[in-house]
């Protein structure tokens, strides 16, 4: 079959004739290529590129054959009539006869044009035979007499519909015998294509498209925000929602304006890398950032403690009405990971506003929420992802059971799923990605978070000669490559999961890290999870998808994380 | 082949020897079919005979009709088609699609599942008024619509799974049934719905998802193999075709009619139809035709189809079926 451009027109302009025609070339071989309703502009820089020619114009098929050279044919359909030199066209199905331009002058031109482009452009293109004829679909020519400058060897009529390789040889045979051309060699027919049906294609910037969706998601902060109005004639509130919609940048900004109007506030959280990100990024007056732990060392002022013994002694003072303790206005983040008697005593010695922002998902350092929770007179549900692009944000709500709808949300790159058979393809494959990242898209290494779902220790990507500075700790210029656990509260361009383990996808506490995990991916989330064996995979549908009857595999894993089996890249990767 | 002997045949049919007699068989008959074929596909047959007698007769010299351009031509109206039909299916089972259904209402999915813009395999058989398609729109009506996604949720990750894995090249030199590697497809029970999806409609998506790996093992295919195989039972038990079903686990007067296998393992019907495509390259090549392997099976369907409706087979199937029986094909 002729190699068609395009393979099926999506309309044939309304002609009887051209749709024929096109079918009839189909039936061609594959020595030829046929281009259908072929435009052309003839333009170079502001002047004409060739100043005898019309501005622009259209040929209605051009042939390329390796052996006989080019043709153009313009093709008129319906009834045809020459009469002193000026043409006319019926349409068959009014009956309606209007005049055209002369067909042959027109297939001329086009072929002119072409001449002069194949002789600027193509290597050789001066031996390239551009030949013209006509072809009138609807009608028989035989016995017509035609002006002098068409010969009956370049018109072809309806009888050539049904062997159109016979007469569009005819055509060549007889241009040939006038003007000699060479055949066309395979890499002159490629330019050739090239030239006439390029091959592009054309992707937003890698950058600009995260930038973009970054300004949407600032515009979709801003209109969480709207929740101050509410919560400005509050004294206690606490406000949950879902990972990235906005908690903590919504904490800060009421930290903000608690300190203008309320006085001195304190931020408190569990992490101590979020409380060193955010002390790094804000810096406002009469506002302090401490972890629980941080404060109640501040507080105690003894030397040489551990956690546990400045976590009682502090929480002793906090019972202790004589011990003084007062605090302004207190923000806690995090709030699902403080206990119950760390929420019930800092309320109790709060002596200004008292807010705090949790996620009941995100509940990693104890089984359940404290009572207040559930008791709190004033409660405000966040609903709107504000971090993660649509799909991130699918997956992230698959992880723990969500179908909440993300339409608001920008769109982005599907989450990739790898499985990977060893610790070492594992590695390979975070490498890679990194890799790829930083030199084709001219990422930083801050862009990135490599998460494990382990400990650091034992993690597949312990040891691994990253390509830039690599530390435990997020935004000290270098690739931030910790544990879930500690990155709880941040943020990254792209994050990569490691460690998963499809095994322990029945325990409701292990798909909330990973629900942590995967959220703190803005822009790219990519997945590297432990092959598993089939029981394992059906395990772990069941638990996706509750009273499904899923085929057990990677594949249904993937889809029911909204994700991407990356199989490619894990061939590619593999050791 | 029956019911009743059919896991005893199934297992002589999957034999090597046997399966070496069956495509000898085939062969043996494919050039008389492949002749046929290529007459139906010239546009002016008619005319082009009238002509060769009339030269015989005026001395008119008349040319040789060459045969490729219609044969192209023929083969390309099968791909258009195609193309227009795989759209549908491929609108209706994708990711995102079946994702979609799964997160709002399976119930949706088995309405739209009807529709014959979504799956026209299901809406014709929805929709036929054929007598001996009650019992399965009965148990189509009957299957709940969530256990309904999960199958052709199964059966679009396998089929994608596959055509991923799947090397193209070891494929097409495939040496036995085996090579194929679709087990898969004949045994894993996820990819079923007993009585409601079974190997016909399974195939018809899964075509119209990779028609290079996938043909259709629907009753066209399976008659048009009955034929090809000059209708020999090869030895079998019941004496019968084995790319027939006889079920005779029916009471005696209820044996109406001879049907398609509708058992006929996938795998083994696979090989066949890519034995079929080896051999209709190998005269595509002779008349001056390329065949492009991305469309492998596309370009055996009308040679099935051009099988089953010559008019002695049209005839030998009539023969088989109930006179009021409405002629579906």
């Amino acid at each position: 079959m002729a190699i068609l451009y395009p393979e099926l027109p999506a309309n044939f302009n309304d002609s009887w004739g051209e749709r024929e025609v096109f079918e009839s070339l189909r039936s061609l071989d594959d020595t030829f290529t046929v281009f259908h309703s072929l435009a052309w502009l003839n333009t170079s820089g502001g002047t004409r590129f060739d100043s005898s020619l019309p501005v622009q114009g259209e040929a209605d098929f051009v042939l390329i054959s390796l052996s006989l050279g080019v043709l153009v044919v313009e093709v008129k359909s319906g009834g045809i009539r020459c009469q002193g030199r000026q043409w006319y066209q019926t349409n068959t199905a009014t009956g309606e006869e209007s005049p055209i331009q002369d067909p042959l002058q027109q297939a001329n031109r086009s072929a002119h044009f072409l001449r002069k482009k194949i002789l600027a452009n193509i290597l050789g293109g001066n031996t390239c035979g551009v030949y013209h004829a006509v072809w009138f679909p609807s009608v028989s020519c035989t016995g017509l007499s035609y002006p002098i400058d068409y010969d009956p060897a370049i018109v072809l009529d309806c009888s050539a519909l049904a062997n159109p390789l016979t007469a569009l040889e005819g055509v060549f045979n007889f241009w040939q015998g006038h003007f000699a051309s060479k055949a066309l060699s395979a890499k002159q027919l490629e330019a050739l294509v090239a030239l006439l049906a390029p091959t592009f294609n054309a992707m937003p910037a890698f950058q600009a498209s995260m930038e973009a969706r970054e300004r949407h998601f600032v515009r979709m902060t801003s209109e969480q925000a709207r929740c101050f109005e509410f919560l400005d004639d509050q004294p206690q509130a606490l406000i949950g929602g879902p990972a990235g919609c906005g908690k903590t940048v919504l904490a800060i900004e009421l930290c903000r304006r608690l300190a203008a109007d309320a006085g001195p506030v304190l931020y408190l959280c569990y992490n101590s890398a979020l409380r060193k990100h955010l002390r790094s990024v804000h810096t406002i007056p009469h506002v302090s950032f401490e972890t629980f732990h941080s404060y109640a060392g501040s507080f105690t002022q003894e030397p040489g403690l551990d956690y546990a013994a400045v976590e009682k002694r502090f929480l002793e003072a906090l019972a202790d009405d004589s011990s003084g303790v007062s605090i302004p206005n207190l923000v806690i983040d995090e709030g699902q990971d403080f206990p119950e008697d760390w929420i019930d005593f800092l309320k109790l010695r709060t002596a200004g506003r008292f807010f705090v922002f949790f996620d009941r998902n995100q509940l990693l350092f104890q089984d359940s929420l404290p009572s207040w929770f559930t008791t709190a007179e004033c409660r405000l549900v966040l609903k709107r992802n504000c971090r993660n692009t649509r799909q991130i944000a699918t997956t992230v709500d698959r992880a723990v059971n969500l179908s909440a709808s993300h339409l608001n949300s920008p769109t982005g790159l599907k989450p990739q799923l790898y499985i990977a058979a060893t610790p070492e393809a594992a590695r390979s494959l975070a490498l890679t990605i990194v890799k790829n990242h930083i030199s084709e898209h001219g990422l930083s290494p801050t862009d990135f978070a490599v998460l494990t779902a382990e400990t650091n220790q034992i993690s597949c990507v312990a040891g691994v000669q990253w390509p830039c500075p690599v530390s435990d700790e997020f935004g000290n210029s270098s690739l931030c490559c910790t544990t879930i656990k500690r990155f709880k509260g941040l943020e990254a361009k792209i994050v990569i999961v490691v460690d998963v383990a499809f095994e322990r996808m029945s325990d409701e506490k292990y798909r909330r890290l990973l629900y942590v995990g995967f959220s703190r991916a803005v822009h790219e989330l990519h997945i590297i999870a432990r092959k598993a064996s089939a029981e394992t995979m059906q395990h772990a549908a069941e638990v996706l998808a509750p009273s499904s009857r899923l085929t057990a595999s990677a594949r249904t894993v993937a889809f029911l994380l909204a994700a991407n089996l990356n199989k490619n890249a894990t061939k590619d990767t593999h050791v | 082949m029956y019911r009743s002997t059919y896991d005893a045949e199934r297992q002589i049919a999957t034999d090597h020897a046997h399966i070496a007699f069956v495509k000898t068989a085939i062969q043996k008959t494919f050039d008389h079919y492949f002749d046929r074929f290529v007459a139906e596909c010239q546009p002016k047959a008619g005319v082009a005979a009238a002509a060769a007698v009339l030269s015989t007769k005026f001395k008119v010299k008349s040319e040789p009709l060459d045969p490729a351009p219609g044969v192209r031509q023929r083969l390309a109206s099968a791909i258009d088609a195609y193309k227009k039909e795989a759209d549908r299916y491929r609108g209706f089972f994708n990711e995102e699609t079946l994702d979609e259904y799964r997160q709002s209402d399976p119930k949706i999915f088995k309405r739209d599942l009807a529709q014959i813009r979504n799956c026209p395999i299901i809406a014709n058989c929805v929709k036929s008024l054929r007598e001996d398609m009650r019992l399965w729109q009965t148990k189509f009506a009957g299957r709940s619509a969530a256990e309904l996604l999960d199958v052709f949720t199964n059966l679009f990750n396998a089929a994608v799974e596959y055509s991923a894995s799947c090397e193209r090249s070891a494929y097409a030199a495939a040496n036995c049934r085996e090579d194929l590697q679709l087990d898969q497809f004949d045994n894993d029970e996820t990819l079923r719905a007993d009585g409601v999806v079974g190997n016909g409609i399974k195939s018809y998506v899964l075509y119209h998802l990779f028609p290079d790996v996938f043909p259709i093992c629907a009753r066209q295919a399976l008659f048009a193999l009955y034929f090809l195989s000059n209708k020999e039972d090869f030895g079998l038990q019941s004496g019968t075709s084995e790319f027939l079903m006889i079920d005779d686990m029916r009471p005696e007067k209820q044996i109406r009619t001879m049907e398609h296998n509708y058992w006929y393992p996938y795998s083994l019907l696979t090989w066949y139809r890519l034995e079929l495509s080896r051999l209709i390259e190998g005269r595509c090549a002779k008349l001056g035709i390329s065949i492009d392997p991305n469309w492998r099976y596309v370009y055996t369907s009308p040679f099935v189809e051009s099988i089953v409706n010559g008019p002695e087979e049209v005839e030998a199937l009539r023969a088989m079926r109930l006179p009021k029986d409405e002629d579906h094909w």
